[in-house]
C-alpha cells in the first residue's frame, strides 16, 4: 500500500469549523457536507495572506515605537511616552521585572513574531529539507505568545480609564497606540492565516 | 477500511468566482499609506532644532524641560551637552508652527523663580521647574544659535510703545530691566544693553509705554537716575533721588528741558545722549554757545570746568577749561579762562521792552555784551563756597573800570576781567591804609593827654570826698541804724499775739460788732415799725 502523507493525499477535506471530515469532490469551491463552512484542503491563499498580513504589521511597527502611545499631564506639566521611554522609566524607578516584562511583551514579542512568521512563508515558499517539526514548534509558539502582546494596549485602557483627575493628573491614548493595536491584531491574523499543515507537504501533493 | 473510507461524506461543491486579485492585499496597501503618511506628516510639522548656550544648565533636564513661547509649550530640550568653552548646549526641538518665530534675533532665557527689587517673577515654575522661553525676532532670517541670557529680558512683545537708542560712556548700575523713569514715573524700561563695537561707549535701548511716548520729544533729555547723586560745587551740597526701585536697581530718566515746549514726539529709535546726572542734562539745554577767554591774576585754585559763570547772580555759562599760556611780546605767563556763555539765555534774560528785537542776530548779541562791558562789566573770580573753596565766575559791573573793548574778530574774544576776591580785599586795605595816614595822631593825642590829666584831677577830688564820707558820715550812719533797730523792736512786741493792744483790739472789735447787730435790730424795727419814730414804741407790744 501506497504510504500516505497527509489526508489531502487521501482527497480528504477537514471541516476547520466543525471538525467533519468530508471527502473531495474534486470541484474547486467545497462546502462542508455538515455545516455548510466552505472548506478546502488547505487554508486558501494562505501564504498570500500571511504574507499580506505581515507586511501591514511590519509597516506599522515602525511608527508603533516611534510614536507616543500616551500622554500623562499631571501638575508638574506634560509628557509623552512611547513604549521605549516607558520601559526606560521603568528601570530607572527599578521596576526591573516590569520593566523586562514590559519590554518582551511589547517590543521583543511583536518583533520576533515577525521575524517567525517571515521564516515560515519564506521557509514554505524556498521549499526548505529541514525537518518541518522545529517550525512547527515555532508557529504553536507565535500562536500562544501573540496575544500577550495586546497587555501593553490593555493597561493603557485601563490607566487612560482610571488616571482622569482632571487637572491633578491625566492619561490619553497617543496615535502609537493605535499603531501599536494594529501591529498585534495584524500579526494575529497573520499566524491564523497560516497553515501550519504548509510545513508537511510534499511538492506536488496538493492539487 | 474502505467500507470507512466509504462512510466519509463528500463535500458539496459550491459555486463562486475567485477574485482577480486578493483582497487581502488591500490591508497592507492601507498600513504603508498610513505609515507613510504619518512619516510625512511627522517630518512636516517637524520644527527647527535649535542650540542655545548657557552658563550653566541649572533645572534643565533633558527630555523633560519644556520650551514655551508666550507661555504655550512649544517643544521640548532634547539634549544638553559642553561646548568647548564650557559653557553648556542645550538643544531643543520646537514645533513647526512655533518654529516661524525663533528668528535670528531671538531671545532665549529659563525661567526659574527670580526675586529681585522690581518684584518676584516665575512662581509657577516652584512646582513645574524650570523652562525656557524665548522672545520672537523681528530678523528676516531664522536662526538655530543662540546666547542664552542669564536674566529675562523685559516683556515688551505685543506691548504697544516706542523704542529708542541711547548713548552714554558708563552704564553705571543700569541693566536690561532697569525702569525708564518720567517725573519719577515707571514709563518703560532698559531693553538691551550693549557695548559699542569700537569700545568707546554704550548703545542702550530702551522702551517707553505707549502711555508715556508722546512725551518723548526731540528735544528730551536722558540721564542716568540710578542711586543717588551728591553734588558739591559753588552751589553747595545737592542730594538727589529718584524712585526706591531706581536706587537699589538703577534706571534712567528723561524730562524735557524748560524751553522746549511744543516740539514734536520723537519718532522710534530716535538716538539720545545719556546725560550723568539731572543736573548735567538740564544744564545744556542752550544750543547757542559763544566761547570767551579770560585772563585773571589770581590763583585758579578752586575752579574747575564746569564752575558757573554768573552774571550778576543769574546762571549764563560755564567754565569750559583753563590752562596757562606764555606771552613772548610781554616775556610774561598768563592764566587765560575759556568760558562758554548761552548767549540764547543772555537773549532770555534780556528784557528791553519794545527795543527788543524778535530773532536776535549775532550782531544784536554782540551789541548787548559791548553794551554791558561799555557799562563797565568785567568778569571775576570769586569764591563760591566759603567752605570748598569752590570758584566760580562772577560777571559783574566794575564802578571805575578801566575802559576796554571785546575784539570780536578772535577765535576766543577776550573778556575784560578785574581784580576781585583777595586782591579786591587788598584793595580795600590799601584804601584804609591811607585814610589812618590822613589822621591828624599827633593832635589827636595831645588833647587825649589834656583830657587824662584833668580827669586825673577830677579823680583825685573824688577820693578826698570819699575820705570824708568815710571819716564823718559813717559812724552817724551806724547810730541812726541801732536805734532804727531799737525802734522796730518795739514795735514788733506791741504788735504780737499776747500784747495789751492786741487784746483792746479785739474787744473793741467785738463790741463794735455787737453794736451794729443792734443797729441792724433797729433798722428791721424800723422798716416794721416806721411809725414808732413818731409815736416811739408802743408800751402794749411788749
Amino acid at each position: 500500500m501506497k504510504q500516505l502523507h497527509s489526508a489531502a493525499q487521501a482527497g480528504f477535506l477537514l471541516c476547520l469549523s466543525c471538525g467533519q471530515l468530508a471527502r473531495s469532490s474534486g470541484s474547486l469551491i467545497q462546502h462542508c457536507p455538515r455545516c455548510g463552512e466552505r472548506i478546502s484542503l488547505r487554508k486558501p491563499q494562505s501564504i498570500t495572506r500571511t504574507t499580506a498580513y505581515l507586511i501591514a504589521a511590519a509597516i506599522l511597527y515602525v511608527p508603533a515605537n516611534l510614536l507616543p502611545i500616551m500622554h500623562t499631564s499631571t501638575l508638574v506639566g506634560g509628557e509623552d511616552d512611547t513604549i521605549l521611554s516607558g520601559v526606560i522609566v521603568l528601570v530607572q524607578t527599578g521596576s526591573w521585572p516590569l520593566a523586562l516584562l514590559v519590554f518582551f511583551a511589547s517590543i521583543m514579542v511583536p518583533m520576533l513574531k515577525l521575524i517567525a512568521l517571515a521564516l515560515l512563508v519564506i521557509s514554505i515558499r524556498q521549499r526548505w529539507k529541514s525537518p518541518p517539526v522545529g517550525r512547527l514548534r515555532l508557529y504553536r509558539l507565535v500562536e500562544f505568545v501573540g496575544r500577550w502582546s495586546l497587555l501593553d494596549i490593555y493597561v493603557l485602557t485601563l490607566l487612560v480609564a482610571l488616571v482622569q483627575l482632571q487637572a491633578l493628573a491625566t492619561v490619553e491614548p497617543r496615535p502609537g497606540a493605535v499603531a501599536f493595536g494594529a501591529v498585534v491584531v495584524l500579526t494575529l491574523l497573520s499566524a491564523r492565516s497560516f497553515d501550519p499543515r504548509l510545513l508537511f507537504d510534499q511538492p506536488g501533493e496538493i492539487p | 477500511m474502505s467500507d470507512r473510507e466509504a462512510e466519509v461524506p463528500h463535500a458539496q461543491p459550491g459555486h463562486a468566482h475567485r477574485p482577480p486579485f486578493a483582497l487581502v492585499w488591500v490591508i497592507p496597501i492601507v498600513a504603508a499609506v498610513l505609515g507613510g503618511w504619518i512619516a510625512v506628516h511627522s517630518w512636516l510639522s517637524k520644527g527647527p532644532t535649535v542650540t542655545i548656550s548657557f552658563r550653566n544648565a541649572e533645572g534643565i533636564d533633558p527630555g523633560k524641560t519644556i520650551i514655551r513661547y508666550k507661555n504655550v509649550n512649544v517643544g521640548t530640550v532634547t539634549h544638553v551637552s559642553f561646548a568647548r568653552d564650557g559653557s553648556v548646549l542645550v538643544s531643543a526641538s520646537l514645533s513647526h508652527d512655533a518654529g516661524e518665530f525663533v528668528r535670528e534675533d531671538s531671545q532665549f532665557w529659563v525661567v526659574s523663580p527670580r526675586v529681585s527689587a522690581a518684584g518676584i517673577s516665575g512662581l509657577s515654575t516652584l512646582f513645574s521647574g524650570a523652562y525656557v522661553a524665548f522672545s520672537a525676532g523681528r530678523s528676516e532670517r531664522a536662526g538655530h544659535e543662540f546666547k542664552g541670557l542669564e536674566v529675562p529680558p523685559p516683556d515688551t512683545e505685543g506691548r504697544a510703545g516706542r523704542e529708542f537708542i541711547l548713548h552714554t560712556s558708563d552704564a553705571g548700575s543700569l541693566q536690561v530691566g532697569s525702569p525708564v523713569l518720567f517725573h519719577r514715573v515707571r514709563a518703560g524700561e532698559v531693553t538691551a544693553l550693549q557695548i559699542d563695537p569700537d569700545g568707546s561707549g554704550m548703545t542702550l535701548k530702551v522702551f517707553v509705554d505707549s502711555a508715556y511716548e508722546q512725551f518723548v520729544t526731540a528735544a528730551v533729555r536722558f540721564w542716568h537716575a540710578s542711586g543717588v547723586d551728591l553734588t558739591l560745587d559753588a552751589e553747595g551740597l545737592k542730594v538727589e533721588t529718584q524712585s526706591a526701585v531706581a536706587v537699589i536697581e538703577g534706571g534712567l530718566a528723561f524730562e524735557a528741558p524748560p524751553n522746549s515746549a511744543g516740539a514734536a514726539p520723537a519718532p522710534p529709535d530716535t538716538e539720545f545722549a545719556l546725560f550723568k546726572d539731572r543736573s548735567s542734562a538740564m544744564s545744556h539745554p542752550y544750543t547757542q554757545i559763544q566761547s570767551f577767554r579770560m585772563y585773571f591774576t589770581e590763583s585758579l585754585r578752586g575752579l574747575s570746568p564746569g564752575a558757573p559763570v554768573d552774571l550778576h547772580g543769574i546762571l549764563i555759562g560755564e567754565v569750559s577749561g583753563f590752562g596757562f599760556e606764555y606771552d613772548e611780546s610781554a616775556g610774561i605767563f598768563r592764566f587765560p579762562v575759556d568760558v562758554d556763555i548761552y548767549t540764547d539765555m543772555l537773549e532770555e534774560h534780556y528784557i528791553a521792552g519794545a527795543h527788543r528785537p524778535k530773532a536776535m542776530t549775532q550782531a544784536d548779541q554782540h551789541e548787548i555784551v559791548d553794551r554791558l562791558v561799555a557799562a563797565g562789566m568785567r568778569a571775576r573770580l570769586k569764591t563760591g563756597n566759603l567752605v570748598t573753596g569752590q570758584l566760580y565766575v562772577d560777571l559783574d559791573f566794575v564802578r571805575n573800570a578801566t575802559p576796554a573793548r571785546i575784539n570780536w574778530n578772535a577765535a576766543r574774544p577776550e573778556m575784560p576781567s578785574a581784580g576781585g576776591g583777595l586782591s579786591a580785599l587788598a584793595d580795600k586795605l590799601g584804601d584804609i591804609a591811607t585814610k589812618l595816614d590822613k589822621m591828624p595822631l599827633e593832635k589827636i593825642s595831645g588833647e587825649l593827654l589834656k583830657t587824662l590829666q584833668s580827669l586825673q584831677t577830677a579823680l583825685n577830688g573824688t577820693s578826698t570826698l570819699m575820705g570824708h564820707l568815710n571819716q564823718d558820715v559813717a559812724p552817724e550812719a551806724a547810730a541812726a541804724l541801732s536805734s532804727t533797730r531799737e525802734a522796730m523792736k518795739s514795735l514788733g512786741s506791741t504788735l504780737s499775739e499776747a500784747s495789751p493792744l492786741q487784746s483792746d483790739l479785739r474787744d473793741t472789735l467785738r463790741q463794735l460788732s455787737r453794736s451794729a447787730r443792734t443797729l441792724a435790730d433797729l433798722s428791721d424795727y424800723l422798716e416794721q415799725h416806721p411809725e414808732s419814730l413818731l409815736r416811739g414804741k408802743p408800751k402794749d407790744s411788749q
